[in-house]
């Protein structure tokens, strides 16, 4: 396809100008909307709220786009600002629930059960219970890591921090998962 | 991934997504959705610097303006706000002069017990002594 031979620094300029704006955004919004989905979606779970926040997440493009500096790669700018939509969400959803943390886990399995978007096996569902018992952060740098395969160094960029630091909460993360993913089996 | 990671290691070989998925041609349709939605709400592009650096300097401008219209346009002010403003005792006579004649603005300020001029005038009886009623005038309003 045609978007793919232009480069994020040519998508910029070219949305920058009012006549190829709407068909530069186009472009980003092909070039980028399933991957932002599914970054999105491992974040807050379901599709409606994935939905929600991957549009909100075109919005703010739209609206900042040309003031993008380049100081990043496109990509990272855009990652970041799904990562911070995403967050803002569970940040609002947490303050309307009424269930405490555990209680979550537990109605997680229910949810996902009855979810017509969600085709996992068993044991998925237990590796996303696992995954939700993490801090928001170390969930994002799991997620990131073992199913989009995203380098430390990328990562480091979308979240600001630093490879150091990332390596350690991702072995953390992954630590946490095995010994509930472990526990659960030998209880099953 | 290292080897104490088994289970996450299986899990992966396995079931390499997330089990997730999305309606039928959801991707398809959400470029002419999500344009629809900015044309729609009248999006625009560029947000002003000031709004997306600090929203309360954005109040504090505006706050600001309304102060400024406030207090510099005449149009604002009403005949009652300039009756009010003879009671004062910093009396502008920028807003008073258009609307009483020399000798009406005169009769104001002496007839004001509060103001500071007058007081002056009135705790020394003697001061006014040999003045005619222009110098008094004079005194008064400059």
């Amino acid at each position: 396809m045609a978007y793919q031979k232009i480069n994020d620094i040519e998508l910029v300029e070219l949305f920058k100008s009012k006549d190829s704006q709407q068909k530069a955004f186009k472009i980003l919004m092909q070039k980028y909307k399933e991957r932002l989905y599914w970054h999105i979606r491992k974040i807050v779970l379901t599709h409606e709220d994935a939905d929600d926040v991957l549009q909100n997440t075109f919005v703010k493009i739209w609206q900042n786009l040309d003031s993008f500096q380049g100081n990043s790669a496109l990509y990272t700018w855009i990652y970041r600002i799904a990562t911070n939509e995403s967050l803002t969400l569970l940040k609002k959803k947490k303050k309307n629930s009424a269930y405490p943390i555990d209680g979550e886990v537990n109605k997680l399995e229910s949810q996902l059960k009855s979810d017509p978007y969600f085709e996992g096996t068993e044991i998925q569902i237990q590796l996303q219970k696992a995954i939700s018992t993490l801090p928001e952060k170390q969930k994002i740098i799991f997620n990131m890591k073992y199913f989009d395969d995203l380098k430390y160094g990328e990562i480091a960029e979308i979240l600001e921090t630093s490879v150091g630091s990332l390596k350690a909460s991702y072995h953390h993360a992954a630590k946490k998962i095995e010994a509930y993913l472990k526990n659960t089996l030998v209880n099953k | 991934m290292k080897e104490e990671f088994n289970i996450l290691n299986q899990i992966k070989k396995e079931n390499p997504d997330t089990g997730f998925s999305v309606p039928d041609h959801y991707f398809d349709s959400f470029d002419d959705q999500m344009m629809s939605l900015i044309e729609s709400k009248k999006i625009s592009t560029g947000k002003k610097v000031v709004m997306i650096l600090k929203p309360w300097l954005s109040l504090a401008a505006i706050f600001t303006l309304i102060t400024l219209v406030y207090y510099v346009s005449p149009i604002s002010k009403t005949n009652n706000q300039i009756a009010d403003a003879s009671f004062t005792t910093e009396v502008s006579l920028e807003y008073l002069s258009p609307s009483f004649d020399e000798y009406e603005l005169i009769d104001i300020i002496i007839d004001n017990e509060n103001n500071a001029i007058f007081d002056n005038i009135n705790s020394d009886p003697n001061l006014l002594e040999g003045l005619t009623y222009e110098d008094i005038e004079d005194i008064v309003i400059f």
